[in-house]
């Protein structure tokens, strides 16, 4: 069984993230931990210690933690597997860091919206928790139904030892999957294939196989970012790994930054 | 629901009156056709009093030939708009007594065609103010010597108290991408982007206005409630969250590929960031219709 760790809050972004989690537990044997934690205001000072300081941080929880209830209960209709929030009070990252350190976690799922400008997606793969994460994660973006998947490389990325990651993950499901080698070239929206591309695709048979997983297609193009995620979109999540490098030159954050669909992020 | 629709004598006004038509299918619509002047030349002088018995005015023949072409769209027994229907209905007049009856039909919705001449932009706005409708259509080149095509939109999106659908051009959009930035969305306004979508079998996506950092507690909350709207009603809805500062740039975007939706309305400030100078340049250079809700 996977247990994941689900970051809530009262906003749509988790509300996303939960119903995506919920959605993967239907056909993925998982456990759902969600998880709110509760930022102090800059300017408030925590009082005391012990039970002053508790009831100071239940008062400020109250309110988030009915919309939280509410949020979780929505989804337990159809999420076999899903526990009470767990409710925690201190800086967000540094909380959820702590608990997947832990090491009680196979995955980790949070919300986001789509942006506009690519940068919010860098600044937070970029983040010190996704830089440290011990467990894969899965950035929730639309409410989009598990149909078939994307597993994209480049010529940074080992596509074995990522779908060795992903097999161990998924071990024993099977779900419908594309493989995608891209590489960005040229302007405009046109999309060609990359010629000789079956040697880009060294290592999936030997990976693959003994899970008895099996790849629809094998892609191989190149394009620009632009007529790239065109490309992608109609895939209900994007596995790939952490991008390594930042700014205008990472190929991946320009791909990712752009796409509509979850990401399931793998480190190197 | 009604809609009127503002025509001329453009070549654009036939591909305007057809998705008139298929809206109006969709919607059971009341509709208003009403024809304005968008400029006189010697071939299309001013409309006068004098023109009422001489029908050959080509204001007038533009005004019925796309009244035809509105009613071409649909199936003679299918009709909403049919006029006269003479039908024969079996009815028991007296027990064990059935006559074939002679029934007439009224249309079951409203087809009006009205010309108002004089300003284009004005005569919009005064046939919505002592008509009220909850859409008005117009052609983006209804401004046919082609000079200043955003001036009657522009007028008429300003001060229109409903909806405004500008029709540009005549590409079809894979995707409708509405903007908001309050949460008084009526649930007019929902049904009208619901039928954008049927009608052009297009995804959606919502874009939550923000402040420079975050997206304000209420815009997110309507978000949801969206979301969970659409979903309810079968149509993939993706979600996005834009700052204000980009919006202008990000709406010039999505207009080269999309529909663009702007919730606009009295609690809205998007008016602050999409200035009329870029609403001009947004309707001349968009491919796609534009959308004003209210």
């Amino acid at each position: 069984m996977i247990r994941t760790l689900v970051s809530v809050y009262p906003n749509i972004a988790s509300v996303i993230a939960m119903n995506y989690a919920c959605g993967l537990s239907q056909v993925i044997d998982m456990e759902i931990q969600p998880i709110f934690v509760k930022e102090p205001e800059p300017e408030t000072e925590a009082p005391g210690v012990g039970w002053v300081r508790r009831t100071w941080e239940n008062s400020l929880l109250d309110t988030e933690r009915d919309a939280i209830d509410r949020l979780i209960e929505a989804e337990r209709s159809h999420c076999a597997n899903l526990a009470r929030a767990q409710v925690l009070f201190g800086k967000r990252d540094n909380a959820i860091l702590s608990n997947l350190m832990g090491g009680t976690y196979d995955l980790f799922v949070e919300g986001s919206l789509a942006g506009f400008e690519k940068s919010e997606f860098e600044q937070r793969v970029g983040s010190e928790l996704y830089r440290n994460l011990p467990c894969p994660v899965i950035i929730a973006r639309n409410l989009i139904q598990l149909q078939k998947v994307l597993v994209v490389f480049d010529e940074e990325i080992n596509i074995g030892n990522l779908l060795h990651r992903l097999t161990n993950l998924f071990d024993g499901t099977r779900f419908r999957f594309d493989l995608l080698y891209y590489r960005f070239s040229g302007a405009g929206i046109s999309v060609d294939p990359i010629d000789g591309a079956e040697d880009l695709f060294p290592e999936v048979e030997a990976v693959l196989s003994p899970h008895g997983w099996k790849p629809e297609n094998r892609l191989a193009l190149q394009g620009s970012p632009q007529g790239l995620v065109r490309r992608i979109q109609d895939y209900s999540l994007i596995v790939t790994c952490l991008p390594q490098r930042m700014g205008p030159d990472s190929s991946l954050v320009q791909l990712l930054g752009d796409t509509f669909s979850p990401i399931l992020l793998f480190r190197q | 629901m009604k809609i009127l629709a503002a025509l001329g004598t453009t070549s654009q006004d036939a591909f305007v009156v057809n998705e008139v038509a298929r809206l109006a299918g969709n919607t059971w619509a009341d509709v208003t056709l009403l024809g304005v002047e968008t400029g006189t030349s010697p071939e299309i002088p001013p409309f006068s009093a004098s023109f009422r018995s001489d029908e050959s005015h080509p204001l007038v023949q533009s005004l019925r030939g796309l009244r035809g072409r509105f009613l071409s769209r649909f199936k003679a027994e299918e009709s909403p708009y049919m006029e006269t229907v003479v039908d024969h209905e079996l009815v028991e007049v007296e027990s064990n007594l059935w006559e074939d009856l002679n029934v007439l039909r009224s249309a079951r919705k409203q087809l009006v065609t009205r010309i108002r001449p004089g300003n284009a932009a004005r005569s919009i706005l005064a046939e919505a103010r002592q008509f009220p409708c909850d859409l008005i259509v117009i052609g983006s080149s209804l401004d046919g010597d082609g000079n200043d095509i955003g001036r009657i939109c522009r007028k008429v999106i300003h001060e229109a108290g409903t909806s405004v659908l500008v029709i540009a051009k005549t590409k079809l959009p894979q995707r409708i991408v509405a903007c908001l930035d309050h949460d008084r969305v009526s649930q007019h306004s929902l049904e009208i982007i619901n039928q954008m979508v049927t009608l052009y079998q297009a995804d959606l996506e919502i874009v939550g206005v923000s402040t420079v950092e975050t997206l304000p507690g209420e815009i997110d909350d309507k978000m949801g409630q969206i979301l969970k709207y659409y979903a309810q009603n079968g149509i993939r809805t993706l979600v996005r969250s834009v700052p204000r500062t980009s919006l202008e740039a990000f709406a010039a975007q999505a207009s080269r590929e999309n529909l663009v939706a702007l919730w606009m309305g009295r609690q809205s400030r998007l008016h602050r960031f999409i200035t009329p100078r870029s609403m001009d340049r947004l309707l001349d250079n968009s491919d796609y219709s534009v959308l004003i809700l209210r």
